[in-house]
């Protein structure tokens, strides 16, 4: 049998079939669910090792509530989100508890080499600026921009309502054009 | 962290290019926002083979988990193993009951047998006037017999 050979059947179905210990259902949702994960989980962390364990944790908890879940209450990926999210931030806060220099260094490259700045570097500078952003607030950027879910999406991910996503995110970009302050001509934004 | 900058509690980013000359105003955000974005997706890796197989191995075992849960919840109804005639020798007391119950019984027979003295068959009805209770049957036969004869 393909591994992907019902892909009509939702998140939600798939996971009572996987309760029920069909064994297509469990590959359908590894295949499904894996790359959405890891890819959560990679754009946060820039970290393959990282990223590939985080995937595997949250989707261990899943495979784990499933006897329990109910149907219709809430998307199975948007309770993936959550998990990774979290676990993610968890990781970036214990790494930046024990390595705060390291954090704060893209600010301090060379002129020479910021006069050259290259999209790579400038996204790395922006990411830099985002990892320095209380939790809440990043974690409200990343998926407002850079998973590109909307505000209602969001809320349900984070647990908060629409209106205190948007005040997240608004705050958490003030932030960063705080932080990024002083660096707009470097990044090639001149008039 | 004293090195964080600090970002002017209401301040509208708007206000922030004329208090900094140099900072980035929103709309510049949003743009390198999406750079950003656009560079994340087109740079994330596939997931690797090796992953699946984790992955798939943690549901498979999570999965045969459930199952034996299920089995242990549900156990069998336990079989009633036990001959018929056990049930019934442990309703009268197992045992001891059946000991006491034949005691009873040879005992029983033995005094029908051969009675001990103390036990008279002629039991002395001397509180309803003096007869035993041989006399009172052969009395009461008696009378029958007159009433049938006469009526």
């Amino acid at each position: 049998m393909p591994l992907d050979a019902e892909p009509e059947l939702s998140d939600d179905a798939l996971l009572v079939l996987f309760a029920a210990g069909d064994d297509a259902a469990a590959r359908q949702l590894t295949l499904r669910l894996t790359p959405l994960c890891f890819g959560v989980a990679y754009r946060m962390l820039k970290d393959r090792a990282a990223a590939e364990d985080v995937t595997q944790e949250a989707l261990l908890r899943l495979w784990k509530i499933a006897s329990d879940w109910r149907q219709g209450e809430a998307k199975v990926s948007t309770w993936l989100y959550r998990v990774v999210s979290n676990l993610c931030t968890d990781r970036l806060r214990k790494a930046r508890d024990l390595d705060i220099d390291a954090i704060a260094e893209p600010e301090d490259s060379a002129p020479s080499v910021l006069a050259q700045m290259q999209s790579a570097e400038r996204s790395a500078a922006l990411n830099a600026a985002l990892d320095q952003l209380p939790d809440r607030q990043a974690q409200a950027v990343r998926l407002r921009h850079i998973e590109g879910m909307k505000n209602p999406e969001i809320a349900e991910v984070m647990e908060i309502g629409v209106e205190a996503v948007e005040s997240l995110t608004a705050r958490g970009k003030r932030s960063l054009m705080a932080l990024l302050k002083g660096r707009r001509a470097e990044l090639g934004y001149t008039e | 962290m004293t090195d964080r900058p600090k970002t002017m509690p209401g301040m509208m980013p708007d206000d922030m290019p004329d208090a900094m000359p140099d900072a980035l105003n929103e709309a510049e955000l949003d743009r390198w926002l999406e750079e950003l974005a656009l560079e994340a997706r087109h740079a994330t890796p596939e997931p690797s083979a090796e992953l699946y197989a984790r992955v798939l191995g943690d549901a498979e075992a999570v999965q045969a988990g459930i199952a034996q849960q299920a089995a242990a919840v549900v156990p069998a109804r336990p079989v009633e193993t036990r001959p018929w005639w056990m049930t019934v020798l442990a309703s009268i007391g197992g045992g001891p009951g059946v000991a006491g119950l034949c005691t009873a019984m040879v005992a029983g027979i033995w005094f029908g047998y051969s009675p001990p003295d103390a036990l008279s068959t002629s039991i002395d009805l001397s509180v309803l006037g003096g007869s035993t209770i041989d006399e009172l049957v052969a009395d009461d036969y008696l009378a029958i017999d007159d009433f049938l004869v006469d009526g």
